[in-house]
């Protein structure tokens, strides 16, 4: 019973992927300020977690299996389907690092969508994420720098975690 | 020209799943040139913009390769050293990029997400529940644009950057946002609810296939044969 | 009776009942014009009506309601109550599901297997007026086309209960006649009608019942409809001084360069310490020319002096000061996580000290500091929103919409706050619809139309405002 989606559960995720689907967009800014001043690490520890955020933010939202994975793919395939440079890689990305965020949920059996599950939630994605990453640029990076930017990745996913189960609950505390 | 949206996607989302899994730089160049020419060809126009920023991004992929790459010096220009990697790693990169990008184009100047949608509901049996959401986050995030457009403005009308950095600032752009978005979503579940939403069975039909749609499957099993073709036996081009 | 509710308690949380003692028996073809305060519970009594407290919100009911010949009650009854009900909610935005119009009359057709449903949709659509704008995407239509498609979508399948919760919110006066007429020709089909609003008095004429819903209870009965509407705004109009605040000379604006010029060579000026009303048809430019005011978007041409100085020049700290912008919706004036943060914030930027501040708050918000601004209720929101403005100080302050969504005794509060800013020699520039704006309070009223900025006498203007709604009241 507790498991079922409600239309309402249904609307509230299409509410999360819309959100990000606003917000991502506007990570890019920062994402270049700060590459540009501070470097690529200091870039991907600063915003790499925003576009991990959707998952823990639906998670702790809706309580139920599936919400994490939910929320981060329809983001990510509602990025896709609007005429975008990265097209529909955005949709894979969703795909991987929605799966790999449900797993934080997942290990718990589903009973717990605290604080510290939205933490794991943040920081998995970024292995496939990375992952992703490798395939389209490896031949740029040598590997040695994917290592250091997997760790930088999963530290701020895991901030950016948090400050989605945050979020909800400042903003819907009754839930 | 009319194409089956969910043929489209299918194409769009191989192309893409290509550029994320070749490495052979031939292969890619091949399958590069045919679907950008059709990118183009479709939407260049429509799209100029992306384009343009497609050629952007291209300026970062190069600069990335001078900085990252290894390999013999090709070429050296007072302090910058351009190494035969990068070069290699450019192309590949690059090519890549543009697969993602003719994905789009063909996909957005021949259909539309919401033909895609109705597609994919009754002619591929997309539960209902998928298909809802989707379009309705479609639909809402043209909303939470503007919204997020105003809030920028009022963040820069009370002192506070409209762009945020920190995760502090990210919470407080955010959270009007999902504020305003919950009581939304609830209401919007509850109208669909009493629209007979859970009464709604869509029946399936079947999958109607035109000239345009077997040409578009059969030209993409033809760019994986080649691909596999041209990983199996690479062709020699090297940068030695 | 087609709607009988007896209903002792309901609500969200049990042993915290909403709604108590509701009891209301509704005959077919009768229309019940239900008032209140904001939050008293209208909204609740709709979904309780429907079922949908129950079923979908995880609310408890404590008693029995019949619907024609259903019990919304019931899990299983409960998808069958579609068939019966058609609702219009507040907001399209909180409504419209689907990105164009013809997807969204013919979700209700499809979900409902109607036989024909291109056909019916279509129909549906020409008679609403929307047609030819059938495949258009919603967010390029307007306020009133979007309020008719809401209508279009909850009555193609022909529903013997339509519900109106505050069917004319955010619309202009011309898109508020729109709705009485369609609602009036509802009435005439024979439909049962329920309608829950603000000002009621754009639908008295077709009522043939009308209830209150005040502490937590449904009153039916004129007598309590009458009290509640009784109560006085009116205050005096009075300018102050002559010193100008605001002037635009040949001022032009447009979005962007393929975009339409919404300002063309346009001319006005403003005086200090008046209340002025921007009236105007939604979509011509009131919002605009507010947020132009306010230093957030600059002119094509021409110049818009605030107090002698060009807002848009002028850095953050120094424009707040002059002027500040407060949106129609409250929550998206809110830039901190705590209520605390946004009164440190106000208070820096005025150069007062916090702790001097925090004593003259109202007790309420005291007690809540610590909370996130966006667990207040609607009209709480409004209220911390107008704190603020009080503690910047701006000299200007532009409220765009700010009696939207305000019951009687809001919208008097918030006309008292005005008179305060007044009193300290401040600018208030009003955007409104609300008629009671120009009524009530307003000093001088200029109307945006045709790219103008022009004057109208108070008078004029409450007829302006007036007379399309009036014609179809009679």
């Amino acid at each position: 019973m507790k498991y079922k989606y409600t239309t309402v559960d249904l609307a509230l995720l299409a509410v999360v992927a819309a959100v990000f689907g606003a917000v991502f967009t506007l990570a890019w800014t920062p994402y270049y300020a700060v590459k540009a001043i501070g470097g690529k690490l200091a870039a991907v520890l600063l915003t790499y977690g925003i576009w991990y955020m959707a998952a823990p933010l639906a998670a702790s939202l809706i309580r139920k299996p599936g919400a994490a994975f939910f929320g981060e793919t329809l983001a990510g395939l509602v990025e896709s389907l609007l005429p975008q440079v990265g097209g529909f890689s955005c949709f894979i990305y969703g795909l991987g690092q929605g799966i790999f965020s449900e797993i934080a949920y997942a290990v718990f059996r589903y009973r717990k969508y605290g604080a510290l599950q939205a933490t794991l939630a943040g920081a998995l994605p970024a292995i496939p994420s990375l992952l992703l990453d490798i395939l389209l640029w490896q031949s740029v990076y040598p590997p040695v720098v994917f290592t250091i930017l997997l760790v930088l990745a999963a530290a701020s996913g895991a901030i950016y975690g948090v400050l989605g189960y945050l979020i909800v609950s400042k903003v819907s505390p009754r839930r | 020209m009319r194409v089956n949206p969910s043929v489209l996607f299918i194409y769009g989302l191989s192309l893409t799943i290509m550029a994320f899994a070749l490495r052979e730089l031939s292969a890619l160049a091949v399958l590069a040139l045919i679907n950008l020419t059709m990118g183009v060809l479709l939407g260049g126009r429509k799209y100029r913009s992306l384009l343009l920023a497609f050629a952007v991004s291209l300026i970062g992929v190069w600069v990335n390769a001078l900085v990252f790459a290894g390999g013999e010096p090709l070429l050296t220009v007072g302090p910058l050293v351009v190494r035969s990697g990068a070069v290699k790693g450019f192309l590949e990169v690059s090519l890549k990029l543009s697969l993602l990008l003719s994905a789009t184009l063909i996909f957005s100047s021949l259909t539309s997400p919401r033909d895609l949608l109705k597609s994919l509901e009754s002619e591929l049996g997309l539960p209902k529940q998928l298909s809802f959401m989707v379009s309705l986050s479609l639909r809402l995030l043209r909303i939470f644009e503007k919204d997020l457009a105003e809030i920028q403005l009022i963040r820069r009308s009370r002192g506070l950057r409209p762009i945020p950095l920190t995760p502090g600032e990210w919470a407080s752009l955010i959270s009007p946002l999902l504020s305003i978005g919950l009581e939304r979503g609830k209401w919007v579940g509850v109208a669909a609810e009493l629209r007979g939403f859970s009464l709604r069975k869509i029946e399936r039909t079947r999958i109607n296939l035109h000239s345009a749609d077997v040409a578009l499957l059969a030209l993409l099993v033809a760019e994986i044969v080649l691909a596999l073709y041209i990983h199996l036996n690479p062709l020699d081009v090297s940068f030695k | 009776m087609s709607i009988v509710v007896n209903v002792e308690e309901a609500g969200y949380i049990k042993g915290r009942p909403v709604l108590r003692d509701i009891n209301l028996e509704l005959g077919e073809g009768e229309v019940l014009l239900i008032a209140g305060p904001t939050g008293s519970g209208k909204s609740t009594f709709l979904l309780l009506l429907t079922g949908v407290l129950t079923n979908l919100l995880y609310g408890y009911v404590k008693g029995t309601v019949k619907l024609f010949d259903i019990n919304p009650l019931d899990p299983l009854e409960f998808s069958l109550v579609p068939k019966y009900v058609g609702i219009v909610l507040q907001s399209h935005e909180l409504q419209i599901a689907m990105q164009t119009p013809i997807d969204e009359v013919l979700f209700v057709l499809e979900n409902l297997k109607y036989p024909k449903p291109m056909e019916r949709a279509r129909l549906y659509l020409l008679r609403y007026g929307l047609l030819s704008k059938a495949g258009e995407d919603v967010e390029n239509l307007s306020g009133g086309e979007k309020k008719r498609l809401c209508l279009a979508s909850s009555t193609v399948h022909e529903p013997k209960l339509l519900i109106l919760d505050e069917p004319t919110a955010n619309l202009d006066p011309w898109g508020v006649a729109e709705v009485v007429k369609y609602v009036r020709e509802m009435k005439e089909e024979g439909k049962t009608i329920i309608i829950t609003e603000h000002k009621p008095d754009y639908f008295l004429n077709l009522a043939d019942r009308v209830a209150v819903i005040e502490d937590k209870t449904l009153k039916t009965g004129k007598e309590y409809f009458e009290k509640y509407l009784s109560r006085e705004l009116r205050f005096l109009h009075t300018s102050t001084s002559e010193k100008t605040s605001v002037e635009a000379e040949s001022m032009s604006f447009k979005y962007c360069k393929e975009c339409p010029l919404i300002f063309k060579k346009t001319s006005f000026s403003l005086k200090r310490g008046e209340v002025v009303a921007i009236v105007g048809p939604n979509g011509s430019g009131k919002t605009t020319l507010g947020k132009i005011i306010s230093g957030l978007l600059k002119p094509l041409e021409g110049r818009l002096l605030l107090m002698g100085r060009e807002p848009y020049r002028l850095k953050s700290r120094e424009l707040l000061r002059k002027v500040i912008y407060v949106p129609q919706e409250p929550a998206y004036f809110f830039v901190k996580t705590s209520i605390e943060g946004e009164v440190k914030l106000a208070s820096q930027v005025s150069g007062l000290e916090y702790s001097k501040v925090v004593e003259k708050l109202d007790p309420w918000i005291r007690a809540r500091l610590r909370d996130s601004p966006y667990t207040l209720s609607y009209g709480q929101k409004k209220w911390l929103s107008q704190t603020l403005v009080s503690i910047y100080g701006s000299r200007v302050v532009v409220l765009d919409e700010p009696t939207a969504g305000l019951d009687i005794n809001l919208v008097y509060r918030l006309f008292k706050w005005m008179l305060e800013l007044k009193k300290e020699g401040r600018t208030v520039i009003v955007l409104t619809h609300d008629v009671r704006v120009v009524k009530d309070i307003a000093d001088r009223v200029l109307v945006v139309c045709g790219k103008q900025v022009s004057e109208l006498s108070i008078s004029d203007a409450v007829e302006y405002l007036e007379a399309p709604v009036l014609e179809v009241i009679k």
